[in-house]
């Protein structure tokens, strides 16, 4: 049982040489954690991968060769090709380009829209907060995958369209952090004491909600980026996802619905399902060290 | 006093581990408590009151860690013993009370059941109806009114004072010979205070047990208290009986404190406010630890150096190379 | 001379609504202010004392509006604030301000100290970033901070300079009234003193009125010029600081003064001391008659049904609630520390 903790023990804070920023002790925080610094770099390369390789290799990944369909790793295609004879490292590349621009603007999407409805519903509270909680409640309760199968269905899979129903089904998990946060931070004598100077609620909302805000969101960004690079794959692996010819790694996993090519050809699926995984650990490595970085316990 | 001191913290060191490095929070502490006699610790945030006491008894988080010096209780050495051995020792021979009741007490455990279990942990035989039964009696002693239903509340149900009554009650019920309160009036109500000083006085007087009041209210000080220790920056820099603190103080640090005193009755135009800023613990001056705020220093060459405790009178020690100087001048 | 004083409190009361159950209906009122009534003059200091409970912070956080009223005026400078709809407030900002108990959770912690005490100038519209970085400059040295400091965040400073900041911020917009609450208590014995002498210079110089809120009655003896007692949300004792502090009429006030301790070991007096039995009674239940009948040792029959109103009762000419007021000299022994 202990009554004391280290600020009290040790009274007076340490004072930082030079001026410390809060962002910039966050930073030194996250950078002490080692698996979220390794995910970090982990990412860093997939994207550089994903946006130099292709033009540094040359293959055409939409190339068609029908006569070298299906044709295990060589020399020629270090990957091997696919069922359409196109080189599957170029298409891994370009896959990458696709899932990561994906993932991420969905997460913005939806993380945009779960910021500004939150910090208003969280600050006006009363019927504001009740109506737009309610709309949230509801797209929570809908089934996102066959919504998001449905729409594709309607309109047509394209690249937009894609990106807009991911964003638009999971903006409401970064909306209920945000009014949380907004709720405390209202009571807290800072939010009270810059009411009390006269400012109105957009400059709060500016100012003092949102910068305070955005820390904890980034966490919950980075797994929903996680989180919509595993729903394209899941709606592209379906087919009605990313349109062909261009590649994503949700449909390249696409040709893993034969069981053929399950059970003889790896290097078809195993490639893109092993960069999904990979990926999706790294986003939430560096999800897990933002949020250390984020919550410091020591200083006040 | 005569006797032998029944708790002796000898050269204790205590540091913590922080983000950027390691804080030391007591450095080289040892003072006396003999049996009986009331002890006050004073100081203010960063001083080290609290860890010190915190170190000997073993209840230093897990960032903090005793780097040297000893704690006797009678004859065994408390910091070198281990954590199995210190909880029979907490509760039995020392008992404490805390200045926040709400962290102290378990949230979700009826008062009573809280007090039972202290007596049943230290008395073998004891059964569950005869330690509820004294309970109750205990609560009594405290003041505590209706004890027999209040035994059956939980602590949120009770008022400030209230739980530190109840706090106390734990402390006591195995009559402890050291009695260790650290800030125990000091979220509470100054007529609550009032109370609470009252009802350790009494419960001191009864059971015979020393007290150890840890606090920065000087006005409490005085009231309870027949011997100072005055602490700034992890170490001792004056100790002497009550009167002699407050009236012959020989340390410029004990001078400046009460000097900036407000005091009730005698208002003045403006009070003589020590300058600076408290110490900070991971970057203490070279030298006295004081010398950046005291008048008394004005940079003189032998400040540089760490003043030892030294003896002005006899009882009355002080850490301040110039402590002679201090003699002439009225408080 | 000015007839009509800074701020007029009159009749002031505020109630919470304590909700529960699943449609979180109103189950009862914490009744936090009962009718309180006062005045602070221009350039003076009346501080509002009371133990936790009595309603002095909810006092301040009404008439800043952090909380609108559920009754009574509270005249301002001529104007009722009581009433007064959002945007005329914003107005009435500049001149009425608020600092914080606790100097660690007041300041935004992401802003630097120089960005924290511009804001109410850039709030307002007041000059331009120049002008302002200027003021902030100037704020800095009124409240003995070194302008080097203007980079820092929060974090970086102690307790102590953090409240300085918060005081500079208080005043950046030069108001006429500033309303304390516990600005003090958080802070370091040693520190508390040069706050409280920061304080008492800058209503000297500036001439800008405190409503100085805390329960330390030694910093209150050494600031306020007059006093209100209060308790479970009534105002049992207003007159003079030096009146109050040495002729205390009421019998709360009376304890109150009694219980302080006092730090000089030679003046302890056991009988001196006014020990009040029980607790303060809930405020969502206050009982009938007089708030205070439930400990006090003078209560009767009276004081059940019939309570009492604050008026002048005793010859020195403070008001207390009582119907048995009595002054009760406090004598100073020799002996004493001067």
């Amino acid at each position: 049982m202990a009554v004391l903790d280290t600020a009290s023990a040790t009274g007076v804070l340490p004072a930082g040489a030079g001026a410390l920023s809060p962002g910039r002790l966050a930073a030194r925080r996250f950078l002490r954690h080692r698996l979220a610094v390794a995910g970090l770099v982990m990412l860093a390369l997939f994207t550089a991968a994903a946006i130099i390789a292709p033009v540094v290799i040359g293959i055409d990944p939409n190339q068609v060769t029908p006569t070298a369909v299906r044709r295990p790793p060589g020399a020629e295609h270090l990957l091997g090709t696919d069922s359409a004879g196109r080189d599957v490292l170029a298409r891994l590349f370009i896959g990458g380009r696709i899932s990561l621009l994906v993932g991420l603007s969905a997460a913005l999407v939806s993380t945009s829209i779960g910021l500004a409805l939150g910090a208003v519903a969280g600050y006006f509270g009363r019927w504001v907060d009740g109506f737009i909680s309610r709309i949230a409640d509801v797209v929570l309760a809908f089934p996102s995958l066959i919504v998001i199968i449905v729409v594709a269905a309607f309109v047509g899979p394209s690249l937009p369209t894609l990106i807009l129903s991911i964003g638009l089904f999971s903006w409401p998990t970064p909306f209920r952090i945000v009014r949380g946060l907004t709720m405390s931070l209202r009571g807290q004598d800072s939010l009270v004491a810059v009411g009390g100077l006269g400012a109105g609620p957009t400059r709060i909302l500016r100012k003092h909600v949102v910068p305070v805000v955005v820390a904890p969101l980034t966490v919950v960004a980075t797994l929903g980026v996680a989180q919509a690079i595993l729903l394209e794959a899941t709606v592209s692996f379906l087919g009605l996802g990313v349109p062909p010819p261009t590649a994503s790694w949700g449909n390249m996993l696409n040709e893993a619905q034969s069981l053929t090519i399950l059970e003889s050809m790896p290097w078809l699926w195993l490639p893109p399902g092993i960069a999904i995984a990979l990926t999706v650990l790294a986003v939430n490595f560096v999800g897990d060290g933002l949020r250390d970085a984020a919550d410091p316990r020591q200083a006040r | 006093m005569t006797s032998a001191p029944m708790f002796r913290v000898d050269r204790l060191v205590t540091e913590f581990r922080v983000d950027g490095g390691i804080v030391p929070a007591v450095n080289g502490v040892s003072f006396d408590v003999y049996p009986g006699e009331t002890v006050g610790i004073v100081g203010e945030s960063g001083s080290g009151k609290t860890v010190t006491v915190m170190s000997a008894l073993g209840l230093l988080p897990a960032s903090g860690r005793v780097v040297a010096g000893h704690a006797y209780l009678d004859d065994r050495d408390l910091v070198a013993l281990s954590e199995r051995e210190l909880q029979s020792v907490r509760g039995k021979d020392v008992g404490l009370v805390f200045q926040d009741p709400m962290t102290a007490l378990n949230p979700v455990m009826t008062i009573g059941t809280q007090v039972a279990e202290g007596l049943r942990r230290h008395n073998q035989g004891m059964t569950r109806k005869a330690a509820a039964d004294r309970a109750v009696e205990l609560l009594a002693e405290v003041g505590i009114p209706n004890p027999r239903q209040r035994a059956r509340q939980y602590p949120h149900e009770f008022s400030g004072g209230m739980r530190q009554r109840a706090m106390i009650a734990i402390a006591m019920a195995n009559r402890p010979r050291l009695i260790i309160a650290d800030e125990p009036t000091t979220a509470l109500d100054v007529t609550i205070q009032a109370q609470i000083l009252d009802l350790l006085r009494r419960v001191q007087q009864e059971t015979g047990a020393a007290l150890v009041m840890i606090t920065h209210d000087l006005g409490v000080i005085a009231e309870m208290t027949q011997r100072v220790i005055v602490m700034y920056a992890g170490r001792i820099v004056e100790t002497a009986d009550v009167d002699t603190t407050f009236h012959h103080a020989r340390h410029p640090y004990t001078r400046g404190l009460l000097q900036s005193l407000p005091r009730l009755y005698q208002p003045v135009d403006e009070l003589p406010a020590i300058g600076g800023q408290p110490p900070n613990p991971q970057r203490l001056p070279s030298g006295c630890a004081y010398r950046p705020r005291c008048p008394l220093s004005r940079d003189r060459e032998e400040c540089h150096t760490r003043p030892e405790l030294t003896t002005a009178a006899p009882g009355h020690q002080t850490a301040c190379h110039f402590h002679t100087e201090l003699a002439e001048v009225r408080v | 001379m000015s007839s009509e004083p800074l701020l007029r409190v009159d009749g002031l009361v505020k109630h919470f609504p304590i909700r529960g159950g699943i449609l979180q209906r109103q189950r009862g009122t914490v009744q936090a202010v009962n009718g309180v009534s006062f005045t602070v003059a221009a350039g003076q200091t009346l501080a509002l004392v009371g133990e936790s409970g009595c309603g002095k912070s909810t006092v301040g956080r009404t008439i800043m509006r952090f909380h609108p009223p559920t009754a009574g005026r509270v005249i301002f400078d001529g104007r009722d604030l009581a009433t007064m709809r959002a945007r005329a407030l914003r107005g009435v900002r500049r001149d009425l301000q608020y600092v914080f108990q606790d100097p660690y959770a007041s300041l935004p912690a992401r802003m630097p100290v120089g960005d924290i005490v511009a804001e109410p100038l850039a709030i307002h519209g007041i000059g331009n970033r120049a002008s302002r970085q200027h003021r902030v400059r100037e704020l800095f040295e009124l409240v003995g901070l070194a302008s080097e400091a203007l980079s820092r965040y929060p974090h970086e400073f102690s307790g102590g300079q953090r409240q300085r900041v918060g005081i500079a911020r208080a005043l950046a917009l030069q108001p006429k009234l500033l309303i304390l609450d516990e600005p003090v208590s958080a802070l370091d014995v040693s520190i508390q003193a040069q706050v409280v002498n920061l304080l008492a210079r800058l209503q000297r110089e500036l001439g800008v009125a405190y409503l100085f809120i805390a329960h330390d009655l030694a910093i209150v003896r050494h600031l306020a010029h007059q006093v209100a007692v209060m308790y479970l949300g009534h105002i049992v004792e207003y007159g003079a600081a030096d009146t109050v502090f040495t002729r205390p009429a009421h019998p709360y006030t009376q304890a109150l003064l009694s219980a302080v301790p006092v730090p000089d070991p030679r003046l302890r007096d056991p009988n001196r001391r006014r020990l009040l039995t029980g607790d303060v009674p809930n405020p969502a239940n206050p009982p009938s008659g007089c708030p205070f009948r439930t400990r006090c040792w003078k209560a009767d029959d009276r004081c059940e049904a019939e309570p009492p109103v604050l008026q002048v009762r005793t010859p020195a000419g403070a008001e207390t609630a009582c119907h048995y007021a009595q002054e009760d000299p406090v004598v100073q022994p020799a002996g004493a520390l001067q």
